[in-house]
């Protein structure tokens, strides 16, 4: 993870994403600071597993998928 | 995309897999999706107000219902059902909202990433502009 001061604002860059805190003026303490980047960090890493492409599935596997998910339901 | 939470509570038949498949596919084209969808008769309140659009696979009177969700550059799938989720009251109350919000989050993200990398962009070019005189 790297930061860097961009106009009164830190710029964090956290495994691919870009995610700015709050200005740097209103962190009184660094705790309160660093719990905002961790979580930061934590949304990034849910995001990232968000969804799932299937526009270049076949159309077997696409179908195969869909039974799989029937068998679950 | 397919969501997290993606779910299929109906045994479908051929045909139904069949429409599942080729509307995947006019999403990929762009083709024209209205041939699987019927407004009801009292409106679109899943559409209204949970932007909420459910197809019908295998034809106007089957009951197995593909739920999505549209973004100007994604189609989000929510899973298949019954009509269950348009009779709810309120309507759409069990579906799962969870994949759907942390799918948004993304595309925020990426829009946020897309803008800073757009501003970055122009501050260089600007730095680089000679003065002028």
């Amino acid at each position: 993870m790297c930061a860097m001061s961009n106009a009164g604002r830190t710029t964090y860059a956290v495994e691919g994403f870009v995610l700015r805190t709050e200005p740097a003026k209103k962190s009184r303490n660094r705790g309160k600071a660093h719990a905002r980047v961790l979580l930061a960090r934590i949304d990034a890493a849910i995001a990232r597993q968000s969804g799932r492409d299937i526009t270049d599935l076949t159309d077997e596997e696409l179908i195969a998928d869909l039974r799989r998910h029937q068998e679950r339901g | 995309m397919q969501d997290d939470d993606f779910f299929v509570n109906v045994k479908l038949s051929e045909r139904q897999e069949a429409d599942y498949r080729l509307i995947r596919s006019l999403i990929r084209t762009g083709g024209d999706l209205s041939p699987f969808y019927r407004k009801s008769d009292t409106g679109d309140w899943l559409l209204k107000t949970r932007t909420v659009l459910h197809l019908h696979l295998g034809g106007a009177a089957s009951n197995a219902i593909l739920y999505v969700v549209q973004y100007p550059g994604h189609v989000l799938f929510i899973g298949i059902d019954t009509h269950v989720h348009l009779d709810d009251v309120p309507v759409g109350k069990q579906l799962p909202i969870g994949g759907r919000k942390r799918f948004q989050a993304e595309l925020q993200l990426a829009h946020e990433d897309d803008a800073n990398r757009l501003a970055r962009s122009v501050a260089s070019v600007k730095a680089g502009k000679p003065k002028p005189g």
